[in-house]
């Protein structure tokens, strides 16, 4: 009877909670709401946020100009000083890439200061490969970058349009990358040495209201593939074939999020930059 | 308790299952007949430059009544491989074998696409599929793959038909909505639509066709759509309702179209038992 039982929960979690057709209500707590992020008394103007394996939320502070985290015991370190942000990503080795002032840095784990390794290059976005390779979005240059620590850069994608998040799948055989007309999540599949082929539109979000710019500056995946991605609508949600799921509203209406990650104990903490502070939100799923 | 919930867990799974009555049966077309010519089925895979980096099984049908001298119809299937299994719930091969011979459709190349699949670049993990990409936009990009690069191909190898009123497009769910949406885009390549459980619904954005058919000056485009009263109710829309809405559209603009609802879910077997009909209707002069 047992057996019976946890079978049947095991096939309704596999065909519901990690099939396509899952509606918001399977992905957002009811009564969970967006809510302000208590830092532990951090004074702080943020500018960039990621988080890493474990679940811990890295933010970059440009106030202190300090990189700090808060791992998923909400213990605040700060790892990195001396350096503000536009874009944070941390590597499998615990090391952190920081776009800053358009150079790249790099501040492997443990050390606070850290070393430029590209020079002259404006970019809004990074993300990391498990082979220690990265992609950059360089939004100005309507391009993406294939760089590495060792400061070997390659541009691998010139687009129409330039392309101002980006996020890669669990498997690391797909790179997202959001628009900055947000019209578009465009995918691209990773070759083994790290260059991008078959670039199509594969996501087209839901359009911002008349008046009001679109963009796509954050976005991040959930351990099923789903593509969370802020936009001026809200946090598009996208299952892992592309189709709408649903919409969290902003956190701070009508402003929204430029950044957003999951982090926490289990990894089921969406966070989201908006402006410079911070706001939180559990949800169901957690990442990778 | 414990047995109260595994039921409710199994109501729950089942759900769709048990309320459909679905109890259809084949009928004598869609049942082999060994004393009449039998088509061929070839199969191969398809790489796309219109969805780059795609690749996808593809088989082709030609019925043992195709002499090469007059150009023969052209009926293309989504997700392919379910409409070409002989032991399926369509079985095409088998119901156009007894429908040509019997002259109740014209001698018609039957074409098996499958969505395309993006492969990984590693071997170990799972390729990426094009499906609902290629199947749910409304848009014309896949009557451009198949303009520019299917019926090319087709053409190449067999004498077939290049009049719209000469070549079909037939789906299943989204494959439905992506057979109207071809010939929507495309009324010179395709003049007739079969769809069985079609996602007219918001998948992404495939609802706006009651709207856009109602004012829009009339295509020449002849459609056979079918549902089941208990097709899904889910975020994405009421496949029921959003059927009845496409007809209710077709009616109000004067289309030549049919609508058949049968009491089954989201699956081929009430559509494949109607297949044969289905097919004598949409190919009638």
């Amino acid at each position: 009877m047992n057996r019976l039982l946890s079978f049947l929960v095991l096939l309704f979690i596999c065909t519901n909670g990690f099939s396509q057709d899952i509606p918001l209500s399977q992905i957002i707590i009811p009564k969970e709401d967006w809510k302000k992020a208590s830092l532990n008394n951090i004074d702080g103007s943020f500018s960039a946020i990621t988080s890493d394996s474990e679940g811990s939320l890295f933010l970059a502070n440009s106030k202190t100009k300090s990189i700090f985290t808060i791992d998923p015991m909400n213990k605040v370190t700060e790892v990195v000083t001396g350096m503000s942000a536009q874009a944070l990503a941390v590597d499998s080795m615990g090391g952190i890439y920081i776009a800053s002032d358009s150079n790249i840095f790099y501040a492997s784990k443990g050390n606070a200061k850290a070393s430029k390794i590209i020079d002259g290059m404006e970019c809004v976005a990074i993300c990391t490969l498990k082979q220690g390779k990265c992609y950059g979005a360089a939004p100005s240059e309507k391009a993406i970058y294939l760089f590495e620590k060792t400061g070997a850069k390659k541009k691998v994608s010139t687009e129409n349009v330039g392309v101002i998040s980006l996020a890669v799948s669990n498997d690391e055989t797909t790179l997202f990358a959001g628009s900055t007309d947000g019209k578009s999540v465009f995918t691209f599949r990773i070759e083994q040495n790290g260059e991008l082929s078959a670039k199509d539109r594969y996501v087209a979000p839901r359009k911002p209201r008349e008046g009001i710019a679109g963009s796509i500056p954050g976005m991040t995946l959930d351990k099923a593939n789903r593509i969370y991605a802020a936009t001026s609508l809200g946090v598009q949600v996208f299952d892992p074939t592309g189709r709408l799921c649903g919409v969290l509203l902003q956190p701070d209406f009508p402003k929204f999020a430029d950044a957003i990650a999951f982090a926490g104990p289990d990894k089921t903490t969406l966070y989201a930059l908006v402006g410079q502070k911070l706001y939180t939100r559990k949800i169901l799923f957690p990442a990778k | 308790m414990k047995q109260f919930v595994t039921i409710a867990c199994f109501l729950a799974f089942f759900y769709n299952f048990l309320i459909a009555a679905d109890d259809y049966v084949l009928g004598i077309d869609s049942q082999p007949n060994p004393n009449i010519p039998k088509g061929k089925l070839e199969k191969s895979e398809w790489k796309s430059n219109i969805f780059p980096g795609t690749t996808r099984d593809m088989a082709i049908y030609v019925p043992a009544q195709y002499d090469g001298k007059t150009p023969a119809a052209i009926m293309i299937f989504q997700d392919g491989s379910s409409y070409a299994n002989e032991k399926g719930q369509f079985r095409v091969p088998v119901v156009f074998d007894n429908l040509i011979h019997k002259k109740e459709m014209p001698v018609t190349i039957g074409v098996f696409l499958n969505p395309g699949t993006i492969p990984a670049s590693n071997p170990k993990e799972k390729g990426r599929s094009n499906r609902s990409f290629e199947y749910d936009t409304p848009s014309d990009q896949y009557a451009t793959f198949l303009e520019k690069e299917i019926l090319p191909e087709i053409e190449k190898k067999y004498n077939v038909r290049k009049d719209p009123a000469g070549r079909a497009i037939c789906g299943i769910s989204s494959g439905g909505i992506c057979a109207f949406t071809a010939a929507w885009e495309r009324p010179d390549l395709f003049g007739k639509v079969l769809s069985h459980v079609g996602s007219f619904t918001n998948i992404r954005g495939g609802d706006v066709y009651p709207g856009l058919i109602r004012k829009t000056e009339k295509k020449p485009i002849r459609v056979f759509l079918q549902d089941g009263s208990n097709d899904l109710d889910n975020l994405h829309g009421h496949w029921p309702l959003a059927n009845r809405s496409m007809a209710a559209a077709l009616k109000f603009a004067k289309y030549d179209f049919v609508y058949v609802e049968g009491d089954g879910g989201h699956n081929g077997k009430h559509g494949g038992v109607i297949l044969p009909e289905s097919l004598r209707w949409l190919w009638r002069e």
